[in-house]
C-alpha cells in the first residue's frame, strides 16, 4: 500500500494524476502569467528569465484602468445588452425548439438547417451588409441594434441545445396537459417551459460566457456604446510602437475572472445541461 | 398586480430598444487619446480654440481593430464620426481611396501648410495637389547609443560611415551576449530599418535594382553574418524586448522612435553619460524617417464646415503644445519646436527630446516612410523577403527581384 492505494493499482493513479496536474498546469499556467503581467511594474515585464513570483508587484495597472477606461461604464452595457440577449436567445429559442422538434415539416427542417448554417459563417463575412442594415435601420450604437446582433449570435446553439432536449420529453406529458384542458400557449409556458429549465439554465450560462467574451460585435456595430470586450482594444498607448503589455493583461483579467467565477459555480449544471440537451437517446 | 409587473418590464424593455437618444454633438472625432490623462482638459481647449462642439469617441489602440473599424466606418459612408485621428498607415491608405476630405482648400492653404515639414508632406500626406490632413505631431526615428560603450571602445561617437562600422565592431563581444547593433527585424518592424539604411546609402526605396539600395541591405546583411555585430534572433525582435535588451546593456546603440525617451528616463538611464540620441552618421547623408498622426476629415461627413474649424485650430502652435502635454509627443511644425515658448518651464520633461529633435532638423534629412496604399501587407511583404535574405535563404539579387515583384504588384 502506498498512499492508501493498492501496489497494482498504483500505475493506474499515477498515470490519472500526472495527467490531471500536467493538464491543470497547461491550463492555469497561461492565466498565473496573465496575471503576475499585470501586476508587474511595466519596466520589469521584459526581464529574462521570466519572474512568475514578481518582487514590486503592484495594481497600478488596475487603477489606471479602472480611472481611465471607464470599466464601471463598460460593465453596465455589458450587463444590458448581455440581459437583453439572454432573454431574446430563450424566448425565441425555447419557442423555436419546440416548434423544430415537435412539428418537424419540410420547411421548419430547412429553417432549422438555415438557422444552424448561419452560425457557421464568420462574423467577418456579413459584418459590412450587417453595418449598412443597423445603419439604414438607424439601429448603429444603440443597445436595440447590439441587442439584435448579440441574440442573433447565440440563437443557433440555443436553438439546438434546446431542440434536442425538447425532443426527449415524452409527448404524453403534453398530451396529458390538453387532456386537462390547456391551451397551446399555456401548454408551452407552464408545462414545457418549467420541464426544459434544466437545459434553459445550461444555455444561459454559456450565452453569458459568449457575450462576455465577444469583441466582434461591439467593435463594429458600437461607436459610444462600449462594452467590457472593448477595453482590451483601447488601452491607452504611451506610443504608437509599444504594446502596453501589463495593460492588456489587466483589461484580460477583468475579463477573465468572473467567467472563471461564474464557470466554477455553476460548473455542475453547465455539464449536466450540455450532456441533456447534447445527446440523444 | 402581474399584468402590472409585466406591463412595466414591457415598457422598460421598449426604451431600452429605442435607438440611443445621446446628445447630439456639432462634430465627432474619433481618437485613442481620449484615454489619456487629461483629455477632458485637451478637449475643452479644442472645443474653445475652435468654438465648435465636440463629442470625442475611442478608438481602439489595437492597430487591426482600429483599422477595421475605421475602414468599415468610412467605407460604407457612414456619416456619424467627423474626424480620424490616423496614423501613417493608415493616412496612405485612406487617401488613396478616396475616403478623405481634401484640405488645401481651406484649412492647409498654402501659407499654413508652409509651416509643416514639406519633404515630410510630399512623402506622406499628399497625392497629387491635394493635402489629407493635419499633423498632430511628427515624431522621428532617432539613433541612441549607450555610453558605456563609448567608454570600453575609448572610440569616439560615430559621425560617417566608417566610424559606425569600427565602432559596433569594438562594441560586439558575443561571447559576453553584447552587440555593437540591435534592431527590431522582425516581419512587420523591419521596414523601418530597412527603409532608414537604403536612405542612408542615397538607395531609393522602390528601385530595388538601384546599386545604392542594394548598398543598404548588403550592409545590414554584413553587420548581422559577415561582421556579426547584430544578433540574428532579433529577426523575432519588436521593440519592446529590444529595448529592454538596450537598457540592460546588451547593445551599443539602436534606431528608435523618440518618444522612447521617457521609458530611458523611467528607468534611470537616460543621459549624456548613459543612453541618449546622436545624429545619425552622415554615409552617403544624414537621414531618418518622420511618422506623424494626423486629424483627417470623413468625406462623407455631413459638418465639414464645422469640422475644418476644428482642423484649423489643430495647425496652431497652441494645439501642437497642448498635444505636447497631453501625449509627450513633439510638435509637428518646426517653428513652434524651434520656437521660444516651448523653452517654458511647463515643458521642461520634454526640453531634452527638443533639443535633439531640433539637432535632427538642422542636420539631417528627413523622410516619410515610403508606402503604398495596401500598406500592410507591403511592410509584410517587404520585411518576409528581407528575412530570407538575411537568413541566407535567397541572394542580394533574387531579394531584388522579390522586393521588385512585391511593389509591382502594390504599386499605386
Amino acid at each position: 500500500m502506498v498512499f492508501g492505494i493498492k501496489k497494482k493499482n498504483l500505475p493506474g493513479f499515477l498515470l490519472r494524476w500526472g495527467l490531471t496536474i500536467a493538464i491543470c498546469f497547461i491550463i492555469i499556467l497561461p492565466l498565473w502569467w496573465i496575471f503576475i503581467s499585470s501586476i508587474t511594474p511595466a519596466s520589469q515585464l521584459y526581464k529574462t528569465p521570466i519572474d512568475f513570483f514578481p518582487a514590486g508587484a503592484n495594481f497600478d495597472s488596475y487603477q489606471k484602468v479602472f480611472t481611465q477606461l471607464h470599466i464601471w461604464d463598460k460593465a453596465k452595457n455589458t450587463l444590458i445588452i448581455t440581459s437583453i440577449a439572454l432573454v431574446s436567445s430563450i424566448l425565441f429559442g425555447m419557442m423555436a425548439a419546440y416548434a423544430f422538434a415537435r412539428f418537424p415539416t419540410r420547411g421548419l427542417k430547412i429553417a432549422n438547417m438555415l438557422l444552424l448554417f448561419s452560425s457557421m459563417i464568420p462574423g467577418i463575412v456579413t459584418a459590412r451588409s450587417a453595418y449598412d442594415f443597423l445603419r439604414a435601420a438607424h439601429l448603429l450604437d444603440t443597445y436595440a441594434g447590439l441587442s439584435i446582433m448579440y441574440t442573433s449570435a447565440i440563437l443557433p446553439f440555443s436553438v439546438l441545445i434546446l431542440m434536442n432536449f425538447v425532443q426527449q420529453i415524452p409527448v404524453s406529458i403534453e398530451e396529458a396537459a390538453e387532456v386537462d384542458g390547456t391551451n397551446f400557449i399555456q401548454k408551452l409556458f407552464y408545462v414545457m417551459l418549467p420541464l426544459m429549465m434544466p437545459a434553459i439554465a445550461t444555455i444561459a450560462i454559456i450565452n453569458f460566457i459568449s457575450c462576455l467574451n465577444d469583441l466582434f460585435t461591439p467593435l463594429f456595430f458600437a461607436n459610444r456604446i462600449e462594452t467590457l470586450s472593448i477595453g482590451i482594444t483601447t488601452v491607452p498607448r504611451d506610443n504608437t510602437y509599444d504594446v502596453p503589455w501589463d495593460l492588456i493583461s489587466t483589461m484580460g483579467w477583468i475579463i477573465i475572472a468572473p467567467i472563471i467565477v461564474f464557470v466554477l459555480c455553476f460548473e455542475k449544471q453547465i455539464m449536466e445541461g450540455i450532456m441533456a440537451g447534447g445527446v440523444k437517446q | 398586480m402581474k399584468k402590472t409587473k409585466l406591463l412595466v418590464c414591457l415598457v422598460l424593455m421598449i426604451a431600452l430598444l429605442l435607438p440611443s437618444t445621446a446628445a447630439f454633438a456639432k462634430v465627432t472625432i474619433m481618437t485613442n487619446d481620449t484615454t489619456k490623462v487629461g483629455w477632458d482638459d485637451f478637449l475643452k481647449l479644442l472645443s474653445e480654440g475652435s468654438g465648435v462642439e465636440i463629442e470625442a469617441i475611442t478608438s481602439p489602440s489595437n492597430p487591426d481593430d482600429r483599422v477595421a473599424k475605421m475602414t468599415t466606418i468610412l467605407a460604407s459612408g457612414d456619416s456619424s464620426v467627423d474626424i480620424m485621428h490616423i496614423n501613417d498607415e493608415m493616412v496612405t491608405q485612406f487617401m488613396y481611396a478616396d475616403f478623405l476630405e481634401p484640405l488645401q482648400g481651406d484649412v492647409m492653404r498654402p501659407e499654413v501648410a508652409g509651416l509643416f515639414n514639406q519633404d515630410f508632406m510630399k512623402d506622406r500626406y499628399m497625392v497629387g495637389d491635394n493635402i489629407y490632413g493635419v499633423p498632430c505631431y511628427n515624431g522621428m526615428i532617432t539613433l541612441w547609443i549607450n555610453e558605456d560603450f563609448v567608454k570600453s571602445t575609448g572610440l569616439a561617437i560615430p559621425t560617417n560611415q566608417e566610424e559606425f562600422e569600427a565602432f559596433i565592431k569594438a562594441s560586439t563581444d558575443e561571447a559576453a551576449g553584447t552587440f555593437g547593433y540591435a534592431g527590431a527585424w522582425e516581419h512587420t518592424y523591419s521596414f523601418n530599418e530597412i527603409g532608414i539604411f537604403i536612405n542612408l546609402f542615397s538607395g531609393d526605396f522602390f528601385n530595388w535594382k538601384d546599386a545604392k539600395t542594394q548598398a543598404g541591405l548588403q550592409f545590414m546583411y554584413d553587420m548581422a553574418n559577415t561582421w556579426k555585430v547584430t544578433p540574428l534572433s532579433q529577426l523575432a525582435e519588436q521593440y519592446e524586448p529590444m529595448n529592454q535588451k538596450f537598457i540592460d546593456g546588451k547593445h551599443a546603440m539602436e534606431f528608435m522612435w523618440c518618444g522612447v525617451i521617457n521609458d530611458f528616463i523611467e528607468s534611470g538611464v537616460y543621459g549624456e553619460d548613459k543612453i541618449h540620441m546622436i545624429t545619425v552618421p552622415t554615409f552617403e547623408v544624414s537621414t531618418t524617417f518622420m511618422d506623424a498622426w494626423y486629424y483627417v476629415l470623413n468625406a462623407g461627413s455631413q459638418n465639414k464646415e464645422e469640422a475644418k474649424k476644428v482642423l484649423e485650430y489643430a495647425t496652431s502652435p497652441e494645439f501642437e503644445l497642448a498635444y505636447l502635454e497631453l501625449t509627450g509627443n513633439p510638435p509637428a511644425r518646426p517653428d513652434v519646436l524651434a520656437g521660444e515658448t516651448i523653452q517654458a518651464e511647463k515643458y521642461a520633461p520634454w526640453h531634452e527630446m527638443i533639443k535633439a529633435l531640433n539637432e535632427y532638423n538642422e542636420k539631417s534629412v528627413l523622410h516619410g516612410r515610403p508606402m503604398v496604399p495596401a500598406t500592410m501587407e507591403y511592410i509584410s511583404e517587404v520585411g518576409t523577403i528581407f528575412q530570407r535574405y538575411i537568413l541566407n535563404e535567397v541572394t542580394l539579387d533574387e531579394a531584388a527581384d522579390l522586393q521588385l515583384k512585391a511593389y509591382e504588384s502594390m504599386k499605386p
